[in-house]
């Protein structure tokens, strides 16, 4: 998929709108898990790394991707598994609203 | 070649079903009573994206099947530390995350070094500067 540059621009202006909003009334109790789980879909740049490991170009790209790929899966596991802990502490204290 | 150009379609729509679900992730994030569900909505996105990357042409596993595990076997201690460290914790995985994109970025322009378009020159240099700050 090519996208020219006024396109992407507006793919970055519209995401940064849906970012701003989605986070601006979240509930002070949930900032940390709310990092927390960012931190966990920040790692989406292991997309990008598994191609560049993937299409093997030159051995540079393909150390420099595994390396990415290390960091950012660890990223995904640890983050995911630390809010799904976080957010099992909230089930036990937290307010009941279900 | 018709299969090639169906699985490039597949993939395409699996990344949008993926970023819709991290909207909705990051959306019930921001309530106690749906927080669970963002949980589950962010994993299922991330699952989404990664596996439809893993179906592009061409790959070579055997690096990515290392990675992978390598990476996991990283995470799953990082996700079990006492809850007194989650800052710290926090603070050390962005600092992989920024790690990442800076990699990446580098080698990105590494392999296109002769003729890099000026505003693909401009992105880059800016995530490259901005992760190894972060990192």
């Amino acid at each position: 998929m090519k996208l020219d540059l006024l396109t992407s621009l507006y793919v970055f202006m519209l995401a940064g709108f849906i970012g701003f909003e989605v986070i601006r009334r979240v509930s002070p109790l949930l900032h940390t898990p709310l990092m927390s789980l960012t931190n966990a879909l920040d790692a989406i740049a292991v997309v990008g790394a598994i191609i560049l490991a993937g299409e093997h170009k030159t051995n540079f790209s393909t150390i420099l991707g595994t390396i990415a790929i290390v960091a950012a899966t660890s990223n995904i596991v640890g983050g995911f598994l630390i809010t799904d802990r976080m957010l099992k502490m909230f089930k036990v204290s937290g307010p009941k609203k279900s | 070649m018709m299969s090639e150009f169906a699985s490039t379609q597949i993939i395409e729509v699996t990344y949008l079903i993926a970023a819709a679900l991290f909207i909705v992730s990051l959306k019930w994030m921001s309530s106690p009573a749906t927080a669970q569900r963002g949980v589950r909505a962010g994993e299922l996105g991330m699952l989404l994206a990664v596996a439809g990357t893993l179906l592009h042409h061409g790959m070579d596993y055997k690096w990515l099947a290392a990675a992978l595990v390598l990476g996991t076997s990283i995470g799953v201690p990082l996700g079990k530390v006492a809850m007194t460290v989650v800052p710290q914790r926090t603070a050390l995985s962005h600092a992989f995350g920024a790690l990442c994109v800076t990699l990446v970025r580098t080698a990105e322009f590494y392999l296109r070094a002769p003729s890099v378009p000026p505003f693909m020159m401009v992105v880059l240099g800016m995530e490259v500067i901005l992760g190894s700050l972060a990192a």
